[in-house]
C-alpha cells in the first residue's frame, strides 16, 4: 500500500468515532502525561482553551515527530495505557487548533507542534463534497501541521498541550469541574492524597507493579479555586493489609485494603470508595458496585467497613468496551475466584477484630459492674435481698467475661481471666455474706439498684437491675456480631414486645438463644 | 522549520517596572495589607506578573489583542505564547491565571471579553470589577478618535472608574507621545484652563507652559492632560486619586512613551462636585508642580522640575 491509499478522511473517521466526549480526549492528553512519567497533571481550562501540563520528561524533535504519527506508538501494550498511537489526535473534533510545546531535560531547545485542525476539517469537507479534492492523510497532516522552535531551559522538562478555540457547547461540557474530576478519578491513574497516612507504604508496593504511574491532577478553572484530583483523605483509617493473587505461582492482581478504625462504616461522603475495587492500569474497572455481592457476612455490611484496590496484572484479562466489567474468559474466572476468597479473609479478619472489640467493651463494663459493687460491699450493709441482687449482677458479670474472653488475642485473654477470678471471689464473698445474714439462703423479694459515680453509671445501673441476664432480641442480635441499620431498631423493638407478650419466660429465652446460636454461625 | 524568538522589552521599560512600579506596588499592597489582584497586559513574557509576584494574589488577568475592522481579534500565536509561558512557569504562577481575548478597551466597555468571558475579579456579568492593581501599557496613544471624533481610549478610562466603583485600586497608564493628543484631549485641556486658569494665575502659568511644548515635547502636554482626564473621570465615581510624577522613557523602536501612577482611592459612591480644582488628595496645580521623571544610566530621575 503506497502512502496516497489512506484518504486524510481516516483522522476523522478514527478520532471522531473514538473520543465521541470531550472528557474522552482530556482523558488522552492526561494518560499521555501520565505515560511521560509526569507527578503532576494540571488541567487549565481559561476562557475557550483547555491546556493540559505536565511535569513529565518532554520530548525532543524526534520525538515528537513520532508523536505526529498516526497509529504508530512505541509503548509497549504491558508498560503503557496509551498503546494505539492516535492519541494526540484526540482533540480533532473538539478545537481549532492544537498546540504541543514541549521541553526535555537537556535539551536547549523547546519544541512546539501545531495542528491546524480547524484547516483538517475544512479539507475534509470539501473532499466530502468534491470527490476530486481528496487528500493522503500524510499529506492532510503535513501540510496543516508544523514544527517550531525556540530556545529553551535545559533545567526544565514539560509538555503543554494547548486546544485553542473549543466550540461552545464542548466548553460548557467540560467546564462543569466537579464532572471532570469524577471523570478523572475513574478513567485516570491519580494518586493518593498527599496526607493519606498509607500513601508511601502503598504506592512503594504499586510501583513495583508494571505499568504502574499515577499523578496528582489540579484542574484550574477561570474564577475558581483549585481542584485536587487524588484519592480522598478518608479519615479513621487502620493500616493497609497487602498482598497478591497468585494462580500457578503467577501473580494475577495486587491487592490492599484499610478497614476503618471503629466497628463502623466509612463515612457516606466516600461511599463510591467503600469495599473494593478492580484497577487496571490505574483506571478503574467498573465500580465498587462489582465486587459488593462477594461480602456475605452481616448481610454483607462489611463491605462498607473497608476500602481497597485490586490491581488485575494477569494480561489475558481484558476489560470489555465499556470497562465496567472484564470480557469473560478462563483468566478472569480465575481471578474472579480468588477475588472470592479475598473478600472471604477479609471478612474473617474485619470479623475478628469486630469481634475482639465488642469482647472489650463488654468486659469493660463488666469490670465496671465489679468495681463499683466491691466499693458497696467495702463501704456499706445490705438487706438480704439486696445481697442476692449485688451477687447476681457479679454472676452476670463473670458470665460475660466468661463468654467473651475467648475472643480476646492471649495478654488480654490473661487479664480477663484475672478478672473473672477476682468476680468469683466477689461473688463468694457476698454468698459468705447471705449466709451470715439468712442461713436457709432463699432468694426473695425485687430488685435494686446501685448509684455509680462514673459515666458507666447507667450501663452499671442496668445490670444491677434484674432481671440482668435477660437480653432483648436487639442485643442478642448486636452481640452477635450483626448491625442493625437505622430505623429498622424500631421494627425489632416491636418483634420483641410482641415475643415477650407471647410467649413464656423460658420459651423466649430459648428462642434468643437459638437466633444467637443461628447468627454466630452466619 | 521556524525558529520563535522571545519577545524583546526596552531596558528601559524594566527600569520602570523594576525600579518604579514595584516600589508604588509595595506600598500599595502595604496600604491594602493583602496581595494585589491584577488586570492587566503584560504581554508574552508576562513580565508584569513576574517582576511583582510576591506582591500579587492568586487573581491575575491578563489581556491580550487588538482591534481591527471593527472588532476585537487576537493573534492565536501570542495567545498560545502567553499561556505556554504562564504554564511553564508551574502550577502555582498557573493558578488564578486568567487570560481574557480582545483589545482592553473593548474588555472595559463592554464587561467581557471577545468570547463572552468576564474578568475573574467581577460581578454582576462584568459590570463591576474589583481588582486592586490595574495596568493598562498601551503601545499606542491615548488619542485615537473614531469618526465621530470619541476616542476609544479615553471612554474605556472612563468606564474603569465606573466599573471599579466601590474598589480602592493602582492605576497604571503607559502612552505613546505619537498620535496622542486628538482634538478630545484638547477640550479638556482648554476646560481646566477655562475652569480653573482665571483664578489661579500660578495654574494658567503652568498649564500653559505645559501645552505650549506641542510639537516639541510631546510628553509635557500627556503630563498634564492625562491627570487633568482622570480627575474628571475618577471623581464623579468617589474616588480620590493620588497622582504620581509620571516618567518619561524610550521603548522599543525609538518610541518615547509616557508612564502615569494613580492611587485610586475610594471615599464614598455618591461622588464629588465635578469641575472643583483640587483632587482630593493634591490640586491640579500641585500635580502640574510634579516633575517629570526620566532614565539615565539605569536610574529614575527627576528630567525638569515644575516648582
Amino acid at each position: 500500500m503506497r502512502e496516497e491509499d489512506v484518504g486524510a478522511t481516516l483522522i476523522s473517521i478514527l478520532s471522531e468515532g473514538l473520543y465521541t466526549n470531550p472528557l474522552h480526549a482530556i482523558r488522552e492528553y492526561v494518560q499521555n502525561s501520565i505515560d511521560a512519567g509526569a507527578h503532576e497533571v494540571i488541567i487549565k481550562m481559561t476562557g475557550n482553551t483547555v491546556i493540559v501540563r505536565d511535569d513529565g520528561c518532554g520530548m525532543n524533535l524526534e520525538e515528537l515527530r513520532q508523536a505526529r504519527q498516526v497509529g504508530i506508538s512505541r509503548k509497549e501494550y504491558a508498560q503503557f495505557v496509551g498503546f494505539r498511537g492516535i492519541g494526540i489526535y484526540s482533540g480533532f473534533g473538539l478545537c481549532n487548533r492544537l498546540v504541543i510545546v514541549t521541553q526535555k531535560a537537556g535539551e536547549d531547545k523547546q519544541y512546539t507542534l501545531i495542528f491546524d485542525f480547524e484547516g483538517m476539517r475544512r479539507q475534509i469537507t470539501e473532499e466530502r463534497k468534491d470527490r476530486s479534492k481528496t487528500m493522503a492523510l500524510t499529506e492532510l497532516i503535513y501540510r496543516y501541521s508544523w514544527f517550531e522552535e525556540a530556545s529553551g531551559n535545559p533545567t526544565q522538562h514539560y509538555t503543554i498541550v494547548h486546544l485553542l478555540d473549543i466550540g461552545r457547547p464542548h466548553f460548557d461540557q467540560l467546564y462543569n469541574v466537579e464532572k471532570l474530576r469524577q471523570y478523572l478519578l475513574r478513567n485516570v491513574p491519580v494518586d493518593f492524597h498527599l496526607a493519606f497516612p498509607y500513601r508511601e507504604e502503598i504506592v512503594q508496593q504499586l510501583s513495583r507493579l508494571p505499568g504502574y504511574r499515577a499523578s496528582q491532577i489540579r484542574i484550574q478553572a477561570d474564577g475558581q479555586e483549585d481542584v485536587l484530583v487524588v484519592k480522598p483523605l478518608i479519615p479513621n483509617l487502620a493500616p493497609p493489609k497487602t498482598g497478591y493473587l497468585t494462580h500457578n505461582n503467577k501473580e494475577i492482581a495486587f491487592y490492599w485494603w484499610c478497614r476503618h478504625i471503629y466497628p463502623e462504616r466509612i463515612p457516606e461522603e466516600y461511599a463510591s470508595y467503600r469495599g473494593l475495587v478492580y484497577k487496571l492500569k490505574g483506571f478503574t474497572i467498573g465500580s465498587n458496585a462489582l465486587l459488593r455481592g462477594y461480602f456475605r457476612r452481616g448481610g454483607g455490611i462489611l463491605h462498607d467497613w473497608i476500602t481497597g484496590e485490586i490491581y488485575v496484572l494477569d494480561e489475558e484479562i481484558v476489560p470489555n468496551a465499556e470497562r465496567d466489567d472484564f470480557q469473560a474468559s478462563q483468566a478472569k474466572e480465575i481471578l474472579t475466584n480468588k477475588v472470592r476468597e479475598l473478600v472471604e479473609e477479609v471478612e474473617r479478619d474485619v470479623d475478628r477484630w469486630r469481634t475482639e472489640v465488642r469482647a472489650r467493651k463488654v468486659i469493660d463494663t463488666a469490670r465496671e459492674s465489679i468495681r463499683a459493687v466491691q466499693e458497696k460491699l467495702d463501704t456499706q450493709e445490705f438487706s438480704t435481698e439486696e445481697y442476692w441482687d449485688l451477687r447476681e449482677t457479679v454472676r452476670s458479670a463473670e458470665e460475660s467475661i466468661k463468654k467473651q474472653m475467648r475472643s480476646l488475642p492471649f495478654p488480654e485473654r490473661e487479664d480477663a481471666h484475672a478478672l473473672k477470678r477476682q468476680a468469683e471471689n466477689l461473688r463468694e464473698r457476698i454468698q459468705r455474706k447471705i449466709a451470715s445474714v439468712h442461713p436457709a439462703g432463699e432468694r426473695r423479694g425485687r430488685s435494686i439498684s446501685v448509684a455509680l459515680p462514673s459515666t458507666q453509671a447507667s450501663l452499671v445501673q442496668t445490670s444491677l437491675t434484674l432481671p440482668a441476664t435477660e437480653p432483648s432480641l436487639i442485643q442478642t442480635i448486636q452481640e452477635s456480631g450483626w448491625e442493625i441499620p437505622t430505623g429498622v431498631e424500631r421494627l425489632f423493638t416491636i418483634i420483641d414486645r410482641a415475643l415477650k407478650e407471647l410467649l413464656n419466660r423460658e420459651s423466649y429465652q430459648n428462642i434468643l438463644k437459638h437466633i444467637s446460636e443461628r447468627l454466630e454461625e452466619e | 522549520m521556524k525558529v520563535r524568538k522571545a519577545f524583546q522589552s526596552s531596558e528601559n521599560k524594566d527600569v520602570v517596572r523594576r525600579k518604579w512600579d514595584l516600589l508604588l506596588i509595595s506600598e500599595w499592597r502595604e496600604i491594602k495589607a493583602q496581595n494585589l489582584t491584577y488586570l492587566g497586559l503584560p504581554g508574552p513574557e508576562l513580565r508584569d506578573l513576574i517582576d511583582w509576584q510576591d506582591y500579587l494574589a492568586r487573581e491575575r488577568t491578563a489581556v491580550e489583542g487588538y482591534y481591527a475592522a471593527g472588532k476585537s481579534n487576537i493573534d492565536p500565536d501570542i495567545q498560545q505564547r502567553i499561556l505556554t509561558n504562564a504554564m511553564a512557569l508551574g502550577g502555582n504562577f498557573s493558578s488564578g491565571f486568567q487570560l481574557l481575548r480582545g483589545d482592553v478597551e473593548s474588555l472595559i466597555l463592554t464587561g467581557h471579553d471577545m468570547n463572552g468571558a468576564f474578568p475573574q475579579c467581577s460581578k454582576s456579568r462584568g459590570e463591576y470589577w474589583f481588582y486592586d492593581l490595574i495596568n493598562l501599557d498601551f503601545c499606542g496613544g491615548v488619542g485615537y478618535e473614531s469618526k465621530r471624533g470619541i476616542s476609544r481610549r479615553i471612554s474605556a478610562l472612563k468606564k474603569i472608574f465606573e466599573r471599579q466603583c466601590g474598589h480602592d485600586f493602582l492605576l497604571l497608564l503607559t502612552f505613546n507621545v505619537r498620535s496622542t493628543v486628538g482634538k478630545q484631549i484638547e477640550e479638556y485641556l482648554d476646560d481646566a484652563q477655562a475652569r480653573f486658569g482665571c483664578g489661579n494665575p500660578r495654574f494658567a502659568q503652568l498649564l500653559n507652559a505645559h501645552r505650549a511644548q506641542r510639537g516639541n515635547k510631546m510628553s509635557l502636554v500627556l503630563k498634564a492632560a492625562i491627570p487633568c482626564i482622570i480627575q474628571q473621570f475618577s471623581e464623579p465615581h468617589g474616588f480620590a486619586v493620588r497622582c504620581y510624577p509620571p516618567v518619561e522613557y524610550t521603548g522599543t523602536g525609538r518610541a518615547v512613551l509616557v508612564h502615569f501612577a494613580f492611587q485610586c482611592m475610594h471615599i464614598n459612591r455618591s461622588g464629588f462636585p465635578v469641575h472643583s480644582d483640587r483632587f482630593t488628595f493634591q490640586s491640579l496645580q500641585e500635580i502640574l508642580e510634579l516633575p517629570l521623571m526620566g532614565i539615565r544610566d539605569g536610574e529614575i530621575i527627576a528630567l525638569e522640575e515644575f516648582k
